[in-house]
């Protein structure tokens, strides 16, 4: 079954609108920080908020509307970086995307660089704990709701997080 | 007390945070979805296309690679800051960069940029009910700039096509938008050039009324008066060609010119006297270059442009030097009088070339050209001015992965 051509629910785009002028800033920020580049962090925010405009008369909680977003954020990242890993053995089919912006790259210093370059290292669930917490400055609590997992397992990831990237680092 | 690795991460975040500011923040699109192109990048222009395929051969077999061309900045860099600096003062201090999304979406949007630093001055977002933006042009004044609204969905080159003057102020950084008095393009008419006079007043387009007949009308800005001019064949590369057309301060427009069902290359480079009444438009026009009575493999690769002056006639060209389409590229000057090459700039057998000439000064001592991206990379604007080449910060010209980005129909100065 496809959604393509059904209404979407009255008042909607009004809606999802204005949740995108409130949150598309961070949005986009915090997929930069997890894809390297912009123009793919645009695409991936871009597809989230169709995502919500698309199911917004189904949400049954129309207030949890951006804990929807920042989730089908997230699983944007998630799915572009494995299509990039799965084009990176397909060398003839890696999209340009797949390469990190350098425009992006020299726009932010090689300190900072280095530093996103370990947090892209970090496995996909430590990664997405720092990022919402150090990029997004969400509480923790937030944090859970976002990545549908225990406020426990959001602790104890950003704890191992936070040792893994210290020493991809060399600060422990 | 906050650990060492949390400060980093910190500073990181405000680093990144420096580089997406919320000016830059493109507006939703909920017109088209993430499937409406399936993720493939646009397609160039029919014309685009016919072109590329032989230009692809010919870098494939160019055995040595020898770019004449000294890049200031780049691997080849021999100039100096200053002189980089001192070429991108000598073009227009303001362009217009039409910005789209990479890959999926239904959605653009253009700004205003230093062409000195390349920072983002202004933002132009599309008139609603229209939802693209194809094409920009620019005039002499430059803060004054044409861009072509459609509102049929993006990446489909289609109409109807609605043109809107957009003024840029220096000052308070704001750009009014207006639409032109010229009539919708619809159906099946499609827009191909689009150029505003140098003193602002007049604007020159190039339809296609059918498959083999083109239109080209000017118009009056002030008074509303147009006149046109009509022949078979095409005039531009393709829909939405922004240097199709081109203005001299004497009133004459250049077009180059290519005959019914002959894509490989024009006929010739015309210069059509908008003084006159509308009629024939080859009949009403003077043929400057002709190319069609050239070896083959000799030809331009994009738009020839007049200089404001009115004097030359300023191209890309390839010339073959041997069999399988092994040659040279170059940017050659032509007397608008004669017709005979004057000058030959940026003579290279590089496998990436100069292919468009997106404006020059009123002698043609300076221009502002493109070289079309390369496969997954960027394309490169910059400044041609004697034989060196100085790149112009641009954004997201790289908008459409794989394929070479048509320069022209996104830039303008």
């Amino acid at each position: 079954m496809t959604t393509t051509g059904l209404p979407p629910h009255a008042g909607a785009e009004a809606a999802v609108t204005a949740l995108y002028e409130a949150h598309a800033l961070g949005l986009i920020r915090l997929a930069v920080v997890l894809l390297g580049d912009r123009a793919s962090a645009e695409d991936v925010v871009q597809d989230a908020f169709f995502g919500l405009y698309r199911r917004f008369g189904s949400l049954g909680q129309p207030d949890r509307a951006l804990q929807y977003v920042r989730s089908s954020v997230l699983n944007g990242c998630r799915t572009e970086l494995r299509t990039r890993q799965r084009s990176a053995r397909r060398p003839l089919l890696t999209p340009a995307a797949a390469v990190s912006s350098a425009e992006q790259d020299v726009l932010i210093g090689e300190a900072h660089r280095e530093v996103l370059s370990a947090l892209r290292q970090l496995p996909d669930r430590q990664r997405e704990v720092l990022v919402l917490r150090f990029f997004l400055d969400l509480p923790e609590p937030e944090i859970a709701r976002s990545m549908e997992i225990s406020l426990g397992t959001v602790k104890s990831t950003k704890s191992r997080a936070l040792r893994a990237l210290a020493r991809l680092l060399g600060d422990q | 007390m906050m650990s060492t690795i949390e400060d980093r991460l910190h500073a990181a975040a405000r680093a990144v945070a420096d580089t997406v500011t919320a000016d830059s923040v493109p507006p939703l699109g909920l017109s088209g979805g993430p499937s409406s192109a399936n993720g493939k990048p646009p397609r160039r222009n029919r014309r685009g296309f016919a072109l590329l395929a032989p230009l692809a051969a010919a870098a494939a077999v160019v055995a040595v690679i020898v770019p004449s061309v000294a890049l200031s900045g780049g691997t080849h860099a021999q100039g100096t800051a200053a002189s980089s600096s001192a070429s991108l003062r000598s073009v227009p201090p303001y362009y217009v960069e039409i910005i789209r999304s990479s890959r999926k979406h239904n959605y653009s949007y253009a700004i205003v940029r230093d062409t000195l630093t390349g920072a983002r001055l202004a933002t132009i977002r599309v008139p609603k009910p229209f939802k693209n933006f194809e094409s920009v042009t620019g005039a002499a004044g430059d803060r004054t700039f044409v861009l072509t609204a459609t509102r049929g969905s993006f990446p489909a080159p289609s109409g109807p096509a609605k043109l809107f003057l957009a003024r840029f102020n220096a000052s308070t950084r704001a750009v009014t938008l207006r639409a032109l008095p010229v009539p919708e393009i619809t159906k099946p008419e499609v827009l191909y050039g689009v150029a505003l006079s140098p003193s602002g007043t007049e604007l020159a387009i190039s339809v296609q009324t059918s498959h083999i007949v083109v239109r080209v009308s000017v118009y009056s800005l002030t008074t509303g008066a147009v006149r046109s001019w009509q022949h078979t064949g095409f005039v531009g590369s393709g829909p939405y060609d922004s240097v199709a057309l081109s203005w001299s301060s004497r009133g004459t427009l250049a077009f180059n010119w290519y005959q019914p069902f002959a894509v490989d290359r024009p006929a010739s480079t015309f210069l059509l006297n908008t003084a006159t009444a509308g009629g024939n438009l080859i009949a009403r026009s003077r043929q400057v270059v002709r190319w069609a009575n050239l070896p083959d493999g000799f030809g331009p690769q994009g738009d020839a442009v007049v200089t404001p002056d009115g004097t030359k006639i300023v191209a890309p060209v390839f010339r073959a030097t041997g069999p399988f389409l092994t040659g040279v590229f170059a940017i050659e000057e032509f007397s608008a009088a004669t017709g005979r090459v004057v000058r030959i700039l940026d003579k290279t057998k590089s496998d990436w070339f100069i292919d468009s000439v997106e404006w020059t000064n009123p002698s043609g001592s300076v221009l502002v050209v493109g070289m079309p991206a390369k496969p997954g990379g960027k394309a490169v604007l910059g400044v041609l001015r004697g034989n060196k080449l100085t790149p112009i910060p641009v954004g997201q010209l790289a908008a459409t992965p794989g394929f070479p980005a048509p320069v022209a129909s996104f830039i303008a100065f």
